[in-house]
């Protein structure tokens, strides 16, 4: 399953987001604010998810404010993270 | 919010890493001493980036299983009642309500024993015993043999400023002639992760309102005052060492865990303080700040601040003490009277540089200042907002 | 320092409604709430934050305010800056806190959830009733073992004499779990006596000033720690002693139905341990220690058709 999918699945699933199907998020959709509509609570939950579900950290939430743009830059700044960069 | 009788303060007693007593807590916090480390006694990672501030040397017990919450309140209740110059004899038969406030106090923090549980083991039963027996309020109602209501608020860090409001309207109303009121919390490892995850915390000491804040530390400590009815006040031995002259408290109904960016909650609770204390912004000698040193907290607090009191110094005091949560609106209600009566506030420690982007600042040096009035305020989770206006006592 | 009763709503194992309240049998304060019809009344994305303990008291609280309304309340006198909360409880959103104890034991600090911690923080499901709800004045949970009903109902009575609101929305919840079940039980068997039960139940009151508008059910005249002075009705609840009308079994917060039953019994509710619409009912709790209670209520109005007062 590509990367994003797989995160698209893991944020339905740990965020509890009932009314939301994993098909119906697009890459580039923004996570917060508009388009999934995801909050601060959120931003650190999801911090937790890619450490314990991708072993990588993000450490501050200034890093996290790129990571978190969207699935496509998640999945980007997860690949890059393991691949040592 | 109409003009209300103030209450009298006969009596108050503080304990937290400045100090045991009120007394060595302002010594500490008069000199900038902050007692701020790495957490003993923690297992796991974060202890040894984190730091926080804890209370040293044991806590009074009576050989019974209790948290280490309730040791707290137990000091700082036990050194109000003595600057009261009350006993238990002095209080029997009168009524006397007890409201504490704690956030970890009545929480279902038995790690070991859970952990125990699940595992399908019997475990001790110490901790789970302690929680039994240990919520705060009814604890202290127990020790002195009291009658009076007993209430136990878990507003999380409004806690103490909301449990000392409570209590101010059970005496204005006539329900109890005294009450102990205030608030009490350990530093729980449980409650140490919980802040660090939710990425508020910082791992060196704290800088309240400073540019480069970054967030907050966690403590741990008491703060309990003694509340009586005007008429019980003129028949007690001890003078009147302050007033509690108004009370606010006010939701932002905008965010579980976020303030409201133009923090309406925070201006309706200092708003309806000052009403009810039938006292003006200029009235104010300086404002205790909630100042827990996250970018998002103190930022809130300066602007509502610099718009509703401009011209009243802003003390931050958890520069001082840490975050001790549920204890922290009382600790910081004993330091405001205290400071009241000294006619100076110490230097906020942590803070060194403002914030270009923010109006109002504390100031790294103590400084006089003027007035018979002085407002307390603390924010918390959930977006609950309380403002206390505290007055001189006697003589001031 | 009196109050009217002017909406009553609960949620438990026992059904949704006061007349199920009423009937209620031993043993289903262990049944789980049926929290069905929140679903239209909440919007997803908010139910979403809500764990079981936060929704079964919404369900109790949205009842309440919905009943207050339908028996003259405006709108204005359940919403906004003038309404407050009081939520009690014995043991809080305890599922919650277990779900983040398990989150740290299982995957140690970074697995550690920030959600379920802040949602496990004691004051959470009130500031997200408050929130659901639109009520933004003062606001205070209300935790401990000792009957927090009672100084629930002071402090609402309090805020309400002093004018810091009109309406407020007084809450007992508690829920149950295997795990305090056991706790208690390991208690109880090293010789511990005077515990409190668990239940799966939520009732909201909403409490005015005794001059309120609309139809309130009951007006309280007496509210006190331990027992209250002089005569008292004939109609009395009593609990303690391992006595107490089910529903609540012997929770922390069981008073709380006592006193719903009480106000509806009072405005004409068919009610077993209040047969014949009664004018005034005590409630009573009788456990030592700070938990001791009495509550007199009557009909709104005072005496009614030459019945004694008492």
């Amino acid at each position: 399953m590509p990367l994003t999918d797989e995160i698209k699945e893991i944020l339905v699933a740990d965020l509890h987001l009932e009314h939301v199907r994993p098909g119906d998020i697009a890459d580039q959709d923004p996570l917060f604010e508009e388009g999934l509509g995801l909050d601060s609570l959120d931003a650190v939950e999801i911090v937790v998810i890619v450490q314990k579900r991708f072993g990588v950290e993000i450490r501050d939430l200034d890093e996290g404010r790129e990571a978190l743009a969207s699935v496509a830059a998640l999945a980007d700044f997860i690949e890059r993270r393991r691949r040592g960069a | 919010m109409s003009r209300k009788e103030p209450v009298a303060v006969l009596g108050l007693g503080a304990v937290c890493a400045a100090g045991r007593g009120l007394g060595a807590c302002l010594d500490s916090l008069f000199a900038a001493r902050r007692n701020c480390r790495l957490p003993r006694g923690f297992p796991g990672e974060f202890a040894s980036r984190f730091p926080a501030f804890q209370v040293d040397g044991p806590l009074p017990g009576d050989g019974r299983p209790r948290t280490r919450t309730l040791g707290l309140a137990r000091l700082a209740a036990a050194e109000a009642l003595a600057h009261a110059g009350l006993d238990a004899t002095a209080l029997a038969g009168r009524r006397v309500g007890v409201c504490l406030g704690s956030s970890v106090g009545g929480a279902l923090n038995f790690m070991d024993f859970y952990a125990g549980w699940r595992t399908g083991r019997d475990p001790a039963l110490d901790q789970f015993e302690a929680w039994a027996h240990s919520n705060p309020a009814a604890a202290l109602s127990r020790d002195l043999g009291l009658s009076g209501p007993c209430q136990t608020v878990a507003n999380a860090c409004t806690s103490g400023a909301d449990a000392i409001g409570v209590a101010a309207s059970w005496v204005r109303e006539g329900v109890c002639d005294l009450a102990l009121a205030g608030g009490a919390d350990e530093l729980h490892y449980l409650t140490y992760v919980g802040f660090i995850r939710l990425m508020v915390t910082h791992d060196a000491p704290c800088r309240p309102f400073d540019r480069t804040r970054k967030g907050l530390n966690l403590g741990e400590g008491a703060g309990v005052l003694v509340l009586a009815s005007a008429e019980a006040a003129r028949s007690m031995p001890g003078p009147v060492r302050g007033h509690i002259l108004g009370y606010g408290a006010a939701g932002d109904n905008h965010h579980p865990t976020a303030p409201a960016p133009d923090g309406r909650g925070l201006r309706r609770a200092v708003s309806d303080a000052l009403a009810e204390a039938g006292a003006g912004a200029g009235d104010l000698a300086f404002v205790n700040a909630h100042g827990t040193g996250t970018v998002l907290n103190d930022a809130v607090e300066a602007r509502v601040l610099h718009e509703l009191a401009p011209g009243a110094p802003l003390s931050a005091t958890k520069g001082g003490t840490g975050h001790t949560l549920g204890a922290a609106g009382a600790l910081e209600a004993c330091f405001t009277l205290a400071c009241l009566e000294r006619g100076e506030i110490p230097p906020s420690a942590g803070f060194a540089e403002p914030d270009p982007d923010l109006p109002a600042y504390p100031f790294a040096e103590r400084r006089a200042v003027q007035g018979g009035c002085a407002l307390s305020t603390s924010l918390a989770f959930g977006g609950l907002n309380a403002a206390l206006v505290l007055g001189a006592g006697e003589g001031v | 320092m009196r109050f009217s009763v002017c909406g009553l709503g609960v949620a438990g194992g026992f059904g949704g409604s006061l007349a199920e309240l009423a009937a209620a049998r031993p043993g289903c304060e262990a049944q789980p709430p049926d929290l069905g019809q929140l679903a239209g009344r909440v919007p997803p994305a908010a139910l979403r934050r809500m764990d079981g303990f936060t929704r079964m008291a919404l369900l109790a609280a949205l009842r309440c305010r919905e009943d207050a309304a339908a028996r003259g309340l405006a709108d204005a006198d359940v919403t906004g800056e003038r309404v407050a909360l009081v939520l009690a409880s014995g043991y809080g959103p305890m599922r919650t806190t277990f779900d983040y104890l398990d989150s740290v034991l299982d995957s140690g600090e970074p697995g550690a959830s920030p959600t379920a911690f802040s949602l496990s923080v004691q004051n959470m499901p009130a500031a997200i009733l408050a929130l659901s709800l639109g009520v933004s004045g003062a606001c205070c949970t209300v935790c401990q073992l000792d009957n927090p009903v009672l100084s629930a109902l002071v402090t609402a009575a309090c805020w309400l004499a002093e004018g810091r609101a009109d309406t407020v929305l007084v809450g007992a919840a508690d829920e149950s779990s295997p795990m305090l079940d056991y706790g208690l039980g390991r208690l109880r068997a090293a010789g511990q006596v005077g515990l409190p039960g668990q239940c799966n139940a939520a009732a909201f009151l909403g409490l005015r000033r005794p001059d309120a508008a609309g139809r309130p059910y009951a007006e309280c005249l007496e509210l006190c720690a331990g027992p209250a002075p002089g005569d008292g009705p004939d109609m009395v609840l009593v609990r303690g002693g391992g006595q107490g009308l089910p529903g609540f079994g012997a929770a922390p917060t069981a008073w709380a139905a006592d006193l719903a039953l009480a106000c509806w019994a009072l405005d004409g509710g068919a009610c077993d341990a209040l047969p014949g619409r009664p004018v005034a009912v005590e409630c009573r709790c009788t456990d030592p220690g700070p938990g001791r209670a009495t509550a007199r209520l009557h009909r709104p109005g005072g005496a009614m058709e030459g019945d004694r007062a008492w």
